[in-house]
């Protein structure tokens, strides 16, 4: 990766710990994760995992993330969470930040949340700037990451 | 770097709602603490301005992580 940014970057998934009574085999699984950042001003949060999700509309990070680096977290316009199964919903709140991802600063709108158990990456924000290949077939798995340049 | 295994150790032993510090070669743990900003102190008392931030689920069990707005 150089000053300009970087074309493409492999990633190794990483491990987490797994345990589900129907699958009592498997203690360990592998997600796709990314350590980044975020920047508030010109506060930046440390660095902070969070896992790759196609299927979510927007980032969402940890909201102690943001007010860590003195963003007024609720004084964001707030919207509703919900996920694929019906009953408990959450609060976002979202702000724009700049999103540190390698070398590359992108300026994005994302949600804030305390209600959320995962940081994550969703396609606003992130995909729509990323192309990504997933190798979830690789001995361990990995995926590439290369960034799209729109002229 | 860990292994795979020793890191998924200590992401289960680590305490349920909390968070973990990892170096900033993500070979040990240098912080916990019970919010972001705990694990943040702890691990720069021991001496890591480049942590890596985890946050502890209250569960391991599976989770799905897309939602929409």
């Amino acid at each position: 990766m150089g000053a300009q940014g970087f074309q493409s970057l492999r990633v190794t998934y990483k491990s987490f710990p797994f345990r589900n009574p129907g699958v009592p085999e498997q203690t360990l699984i592998w997600r796709p994760i990314l350590s980044v950042q975020i920047i508030h001003n010109h506060a930046a949060s440390k660095r902070f995992e969070a896992v790759l999700d196609i299927g979510s509309d927007y980032c969402l990070f940890d909201a102690n993330i943001g007010a860590s680096i003195g963003m007024k977290i609720v004084d964001g316009p707030e919207g509703p969470l919900g996920g694929i199964i019906p009953g408990s919903r959450g609060k976002v709140y979202y702000h724009k930040t700049k999103l540190v991802v390698g070398t590359e600063i992108l300026e994005i709108k994302a949600g804030f949340s305390w209600d959320i158990t995962t940081n994550v990456l969703g396609h606003f924000g992130f995909f729509e700037h990323f192309t990504v290949t997933l190798q979830s077939a690789f001995e361990p798995p990995c995926f590439e990451l290369q960034r799209i340049h729109r002229h | 770097m860990m292994t795979a295994e020793e890191r998924a150790r200590i992401l289960r032993e680590a305490k349920p709602n909390s968070w973990i510090a990892f170096s900033s070669d993500e070979s040990k743990v240098v912080g916990c603490g019970s919010t972001y900003s705990e694990a943040v102190q702890d691990a720069e008392k021991h001496g890591e301005e480049d942590p890596l931030l985890i946050k502890i689920p209250d569960t391991w069990e599976p989770r799905v992580f897309s939602h929409c707005v």
